[in-house]
């Protein structure tokens, strides 16, 4: 009895390690603190004013096609970003996380309307979609990412 | 003191202490090996933790894996098979298994709690939506919680205080129910399981380890004994009297010189006759295998054992084994000791028969002679064979009827330089074992087995 309690403490001692350290991995990745902190909001919200939050043009982006990911607690969120003339013209996703109906379920059409708020606002400066908060982190996460190769 | 006792003067041959095989340690490696492999496999396949959920999820993670790849081992562990059964030995078998039965209901219950909060978190739910969505959306987490209840119930009747309160038979049917358990557990896993369910390596290799376990178990344990019994033809040739309430079972075949069996190893009996078929029995062969009989002897206590002296000659036999680690190592020539405890005598009545006797001496002690068989038996091979038994009869009460370190060593003087096996209940194995230590003979001279029903 007293080498089993032994083993579970030693085991949840580890694990706590463990998983701390590897969040402490994380955090030095992360670029987007900021987004974290912020409740999810109403719903996806395709062409709504509020969803745009900067007053400020979108800047002019260099032409070329670029492929980033961010990885989430749920799974990777993979994107082809293509500009041209400036603008972004087409954000191709490429894997999103969960692979069970369910997630897709979730994660797919917020791809979709963060794809066409995006592309109208012409930066990843947009509102995450409620309901599918780490797709969204993930998908601004590395749409952020392609923007900055290509600038 | 006798010269031949001091460590500068050992004859040669008897300097061979490290007879316990350092196999033994292998089985311990290569569980943690896996356990290891398991944490690498779940630090390499997910990204790493943003939030205080996406922690909590993390090491749920860690914990279904960790669990999952304990079950399994728990499954080996019981699989009867030769190779860990002579490595690690029955005592050890049991004690291994009882810890990680606990540690893996620790596990899957940690597991539990940690996905319910860690997605609560994530997606800022309440604990009963939580709790309805992954049992209405996610595939087979509802087949998973009903393995959840099952292992609890199996973990409870193996609490001491309820074990006893239970006949074996019942005992042993609820703890089945671990295997329907496992069954239902593995689905969740491959079709929810972060680490599992993209195919790949960790999925293909995980799916690979669960077959073959169900596999090994099943042709351990059903298949091999099923084999056995029809190839030998075992039925039952005679049950006979010994003293008190002791029977011994001889039972015969065809072909018994190519039978896998050794003297000081034990089979699981059923016998297929009404009522009866359903229970296997552990009960030690108390000859030595010599080709055409096996026995077995046992005291009529339990429910089961009451009804074998009616067992009648001619029913099949089916025997689950062989198991038990109280084995001689090829090789051995130096003196061995034999210490019995009441009816723990028949493994090593076998071995006292069998061993080589340079030096052989049994110690056989017991409350009163009526619960100690086979006496004339070994006072038989004891004259054919030059070697010395010893009685030790009286209840616990009766000082002079008591072993202690020093008596042990009046016995046999040389008992430093032997092997010594010991059998008898669990508290008899428990007493012997420090005087052994005191008298220098050191852990892996001793090989030890209890009589419990696990």
């Amino acid at each position: 009895m007293r080498r089993l309690v032994m083993l579970i403490v030693a085991t949840a001692a580890v694990i706590a390690l463990l998983v701390t350290i590897r969040a402490a991995d994380r955090s030095d990745v992360r670029n987007r603190p900021a987004a974290l902190s912020s409740p999810p909001t109403a719903l996806p919200t395709l062409g709504s004013p509020s969803s745009s939050t900067s007053a400020v043009p979108p800047p002019h982006y260099p032409s070329g096609t670029v492929v980033k990911e961010d990885h989430t607690d749920y799974g990777t969120v993979r994107l082809k970003v293509t500009t041209k003339n400036g603008r972004i013209v087409e954000i191709g996703v490429l894997q999103l996380p969960h692979a069970n109906e369910v997630d897709r379920e979730l994660s797919e059409p917020a791809a979709r309307a963060l794809t066409r708020e995006v592309l109208r606002v012409q930066t990843a400066d947009v509102d995450i979609v409620s309901g599918a908060t780490y797709t969204s982190q993930g998908y601004l996460n590395s749409l952020q990412a392609a923007l900055d190769q290509l600038s | 003191v006798d010269v031949v006792d001091r460590p500068h003067t050992k004859p040669r041959q008897h300097a061979r202490t490290d007879y316990r095989p350092r196999t033994r340690y292998v089985p311990a490696a290569v569980l943690l090996l896996g356990g290891a492999l398991v944490i690498v496999t779940w630090w390499r396949n997910a990204a790493p933790p943003a939030t205080s959920g996406g922690r909590l999820i993390d090491a749920a993670r860690l914990t279904g894996l960790l669990a999952g790849y304990f079950a399994l081992t728990q499954v080996v562990l019981r699989a009867r098979l030769g190779v860990l059964e002579r490595a690690l030995g029955t005592d050890a078998i049991n004690a291994a298994h009882r810890v990680l039965g606990g540690y893996v209901l620790a596990l899957v219950v940690s597991h539990v709690a940690l996905v319910t909060a860690g997605y609560m978190r994530a997606g800022r739910s309440s604990f009963a939506d939580q709790a309805v969505s992954l049992l209405r959306d996610y595939p087979y987490v509802w087949w998973a919680l009903t393995a959840v209840l099952l292992l609890l119930v199996v973990g409870a009747s193996s609490a001491p205080a309820v074990r006893r309160t239970m006949r074996y038979e019942v005992w042993h049917g609820i703890h089945m129910l671990a295997y329907l358990a496992l069954a239902l557990a593995f689905f969740h896993q491959i079709a929810n399981g972060e680490d599992l369910r993209h195919h790949g390596t960790a999925r293909t290799v995980w799916i690979a380890l669960w077959a073959m376990t169900g596999a090994l178990l099943l042709g351990s344990r059903l298949l091999r004994p099923a084999v056995l019994s029809l190839r030998h033809r075992l039925v039952v040739d005679a049950v006979r009297p010994e003293t008190g309430d002791v029977v011994s079972v001889e039972v015969t075949g065809r072909h018994l010189d190519r039978f896998p069996a050794a003297a000081g190893q034990y089979f699981r009996w059923r016998f297929l006759t009404g009522g009866r078929w359903h229970s296997a029995h552990p009960y030690s062969l108390s000859a030595e295998p010599d080709g055409h009989r096996l026995r077995f002897t046992a005291t009529i206590t339990g429910r089961s054992s009451r009804s074998l002296p009616a067992v009648p000659p001619g029913t099949r036999v089916i025997a689950e084994g062989p198991c038990g680690g109280l084995l001689l190592p090829s090789g051995w020539t130096g003196p061995v000791v034999l210490i019995a405890g009441g009816v723990g005598v028949t493994p090593l009545r076998a071995l006292f028969a069998s061993c080589p006797n340079t030096s052989l001496t049994l110690i056989y002690r017991g409350h009163c002679p009526e619960r100690m068989p086979l006496r004339g038996e070994l006072d038989r091979i004891a004259e054919r064979r030059a070697a010395t038994v010893h009685y030790v009869v009286g209840s616990r009460h009766d000082p002079e009827a008591q072993l202690c370190a020093a008596r042990i060593e009046s016995m046999c003087p040389n008992v430093r330089h032997a092997l010594v096996f010991v059998c008898g209940s669990a508290s008899f194995v428990r007493h012997i074992r420090p005087m052994l230590a005191e008298l220098g003979v050191s852990g892996r001279q001793v090989r030890a087995e209890s009589f419990e029903l696990a």
